[in-house]
């Protein structure tokens, strides 16, 4: 009787709700952290591919930086699908933008890709080497970033410009 | 069997004074007092001068990761643009949270309690500053 009343008491309304709402917290945390770490093996996938692909696509250092890692200037992972930066060459299907430690960026545009300046859509022969663009894509096996959308913005005052700042 | 008396009499106890005892009660109190006003002005002390004195590398620190990550740019693209922020949300999404400044949040956060809690404590503890500043004669 007394075993009964024991486990009734264990197993009780507010003692249930309680487990819930734990195990409800730690699932979150670890749906946070897992996202996290996806987040993060996409920043370092491409930062090797582009580290990879230097030489190719800029002509650096024939083997790339991934002999020494510590050559990548900023020497920190790159976003994957979002960059922001100064155009230093226009393409026919592609642009060059320069931007956080004075990283060159190859950015894809295709078909699909919506260039805008305030709220007009523009293509991609009216995009000049100098304006500030923020663009938001996804990465490919290149280094390169294909992109979906891009921004053309004011560029920003001096003390709001990243690192190694745009010129 | 004299000198033994005339001994006694010099050492004779001497009645002591009223309220002595309950004098010395509160000396100790008083001590006690201030020993905690004291220990508590020095903790309140150290904390406001850390809390405050990092303030400003922990402040730098989030704003330059801020412009850094490119964080800003992004959200405001998103605000700005709502309607292409609805079109391509997956990867808006994913760029905000890649350019997430974490560390700088975090530095900055636990520097702002810390701030919080050193003013908290003055507030709740003011008394004990107070007492020992007069004590000081501050």
């Amino acid at each position: 009787m007394n075993e009964e009343k024991q486990i009734n008491k264990i197993f009780s309304k507010e003692n249930i709700k309680w487990l819930i709402v734990g195990f409800m917290i730690m699932a979150l945390f670890v749906l946070i952290f897992a996202f996290g770490v996806w987040i993060g093996g996409e920043k370092a996938r491409f930062s090797s591919n582009w580290a990879d692909n230097y030489h190719k696509n800029f002509a650096g250092p024939q083997n790339g930086f991934n002999e020494n890692w510590r050559d990548v200037p900023g020497g920190e992972f790159m976003n994957a699908h979002g960059l922001f930066g100064e155009v230093i060459k226009v393409d026919e299907n592609s642009f060059v933008i320069k931007g956080r430690e004075n990283m060159e960026n190859v950015v894809i545009v295709n078909r699909e890709t919506v260039i805008k300046r305030l709220s007009d859509n523009i293509q991609l022969k009216d995009l000049k080497v100098g304006e500030f663009v923020v663009i938001i894509g996804s990465p490919n096996d290149s280094g390169q970033i294909e992109a979906k959308l891009i921004r053309i913005m004011p560029p920003p005052p001096v003390t709001m410009q990243p690192r190694g700042r745009l010129n | 069997m004299k000198r033994k008396d005339s001994k006694s009499r010099e050492f004779e106890p001497i009645e002591p004074s009223m309220g002595l005892f309950d004098k010395i009660i509160n000396l100790i109190q008083k001590e006690k007092e201030f020993k905690k006003s004291r220990k508590i002005f020095f903790g309140f002390l150290f904390l406001f001068i850390l809390s405050l004195g990092l303030f400003p590398f922990s402040f730098l620190t989030l704003f330059d990761q801020i412009k850094d990550f490119g964080f800003g740019y992004f959200v405001s693209s998103a605000i700005n643009d709502f309607g292409s922020f609805t079109m391509f949300f997956k990867d808006f999404i994913l760029a905000i949270f890649s350019s997430f400044p974490v560390i700088g949040i975090l530095i900055f956060t636990i520097n702002l309690i810390l701030l919080l809690f050193t003013l908290r404590l003055f507030l709740y503890k003011k008394q004990y500053l107070i007492k020992y500043l007069i004590h000081k004669g501050i």
